[in-house]
């Protein structure tokens, strides 16, 4: 009687293989039957133990019919559009899936060249003389931003929201219905981008290149930051909601891009500023459904107190959600609660303590105010 | 004279921005990539896209693409998480809740065999039929394990989940396949 170790030398010869499934869940098997690896492997195994013979080979013919009817199932793709779309891709960055319209030099009059150019260089008697009062379209925007020689255009009319990468590392996704309209390569100075509909920015840190984006009369400049746009030309009014970081918003009414900033509002995490287009009007507030700015593996806070006081716990909601709460100190000093926070929205969190020691609150241009008499 | 370059000498060239290199891996992978992009979505334009994406995508970031070992499960990795980045409002969304509970499910119920399918279905249904009565995530983990050929580990990292929930998977469709065996297996000659 041959003993294992004259035929099999490696340690790892094992034969614990009483299903089937054993065989199938080892890595080396299945490699073997698939690609012929470690064929030597698997006739040593066979030679050693031929009571597996069957039990291996019902396990080899399961796979291949697997493997063969994957490989008959051929999804009609077509290889060759595909990279040819790709190929297109790696030069010009994000010609666009949808429409794509790239704007080079020789492609428009004379005059309008002429006219972007004067606006570059800040000629104001442009802005005054030719361009009508009123609402500025997206034809204007678009008309007067041409710092670069090559524009692209990308349109999004599919549902899926189109992610487009910019060439300083930034992202925009634009939803169904929007376009977005930024320079191949952006200038030294600055980054402009127009948008149309609706969009969410991730715009990359660069502190030497203010990122501005141009939509309907709104201008909103950022230096890093992530925050969601919306710009209809249909709707009357325009929204932008931050995420995080700082985004400051202002309006223009005439296209004037070498003197960007006038009256605006800076806005913070989870506050949104929302323009009337037709009068003035730029006002801020809380979005709907504030965020934590803390991601939850960073965020240390407590979510159960015990006697807290209020004060505390305020504070640090403060801090998860980077919104202020205004609040009496001393009052809010001596109210202690045992409450744990959960997973309910801010204002759920509010209602709860407010409502647990009597106090009431209210959102003030972006931030909270709580008001209470105090506790006993 | 044809040179034959393995994957990584060409994840190396294309990383050093060479684009012979990258449109040699994707006339290479193209074809798993499209079975298992169909396999996860038989939306046409939807996996064109995401193949498309992925590559564009790929060669502008190829310098902080860090070496991989196995190219083929990481590009089929960065296909199904393109795939859900361009899907994001669609159908897919939901199909993944449903897909981690019943992932979820069957690590709870790992030992336990579906009897009543053992029965139901006849000796003369062929493997096409018994794949077909495999849940979405395990049609996927069998595809990955079996014709891809990738390791638990790898099906794992594709998939996003743990490796023994890959079990699981496949050790349900074992029990939906091992049937269909039986009436197979009087076919085929012994193999050696």
């Amino acid at each position: 009687m041959l003993s294992n170790d004259t035929i099999l030398p490696y340690r790892e010869m094992r034969n614990d293989y009483t299903r089937i499934q054993d065989f199938l869940d080892d890595d080396s098997f299945v490699r073997w039957v698939l690609t012929g690896r470690d064929d030597s492997r698997w006739r040593r195994f066979l030679a050693a133990y031929p009571q597996q013979a069957e039990r291996l080979q019902r396990a080899q013919t399961l796979v291949l019919e697997i493997q063969k009817n994957e490989k008959a199932d051929l999804p009609p793709l077509n290889q060759r559009m595909v990279w040819a779309k790709i190929s297109a891709n790696l030069h010009d960055p994000e010609a666009s899936i949808q429409e794509s319209r790239v704007f080079k030099p020789g492609r428009y009059a004379a005059w309008q060249w002429a006219v972007g150019f004067a606006l570059m260089l800040g000629m104001s008697w442009y802005t005054w003389r030719t361009l009508p009062s009123g609402p500025i379209t997206y034809r204007e925007l678009s008309d007067s931003i041409r710092e670069q020689n090559e524009l692209i255009e990308k349109v999004n009319e599919q549902a899926a929201p189109l992610r487009i990468n910019l060439e300083d590392g930034s992202v925009v996704t634009l939803d169904k219905n929007s376009k977005l309209m930024y320079p191949r390569r952006f200038g030294s100075k600055n980054r402009n981008v127009i948008l149309v509909g609706e969009a969410f920015f991730e715009v990359s840190r660069d502190s030497e290149r203010p990122f501005y984006i141009y939509a309907n009369e709104v201008v909103t400049k950022v230096l890093g930051t992530s925050f969601r746009i919306r710009a209809f030309e249909k709707e009357p009014d325009v929204t932008v909601q931050v995420s995080t970081g700082l985004v400051s918003v202002y309006k223009q009414r005439r296209i004037d891009l070498t003197d960007p900033e006038t009256d605006g509002l800076v806005l913070l995490p989870n506050q949104e500023a929302v323009i009337s287009r037709e009068d003035e009007n730029l006002s801020r507030r809380l979005v709907e459904w504030p965020q934590p700015i803390l991601k939850r593996e960073f965020d240390t806070l407590p979510t159960r107190y015990d006697e807290a006081p209020a004060s505390r716990i305020l504070r640090d909601i403060e801090t998860r959600y980077g919104i202020t709460i205004l609040f009496n100190d001393d009052a809010l000093n001596r109210c202690y609660l045992t409450t744990t926070l959960t997973e309910e929205s801010l204002y759920d969190q509010l209602d709860l303590i407010c409502k647990t020691i009597g106090a009431s609150y209210k959102e003030v241009d972006g931030q909270l105010v709580v008001e209470s008499k105090g506790c006993l | 004279m044809a040179i034959v370059k393995n994957d990584i000498e060409l994840w190396l060239a294309f990383k050093d921005g060479s684009e012979r290199a990258l449109e040699r891996l994707y006339k290479r992978h193209f074809p798993a990539m499209s079975r298992y992009g169909y396999r996860v979505t038989p939306d046409r334009p939807l996996v064109e896209d995401a193949i498309q994406d992925l590559f564009v995508d790929l060669w502008w970031r190829r310098e902080y693409l860090s070496e991989v070992e196995q190219v083929k499960p990481y590009l089929l990795r960065a296909l199904r998480n393109q795939l859900l980045r361009n899907a994001r409002h669609d159908i897919f969304e939901e199909a993944e809740d449903i897909d981690d509970f019943l992932d979820y499910l069957s690590t709870l119920s790992a030992e336990q065999h579906s009897i009543t399918q053992e029965t139901q279905l006849s000796r003369t249904q062929s493997i096409q039929n018994a794949l077909a009565n495999l849940s979405h995530r395990q049609r996927e983990a069998v595809h990955l394990r079996f014709y891809q050929g990738l390791t638990l580990d790898e099906a794992a990292e594709v998939m996003g989940i743990q490796k023994q929930v890959v079990k699981n998977l496949l050790s349900k469709s074992y029990a939906v396949l091992r049937v269909t065996l039986k009436a197979l297996i009087s076919l085929i000659p012994v193999l050696f």
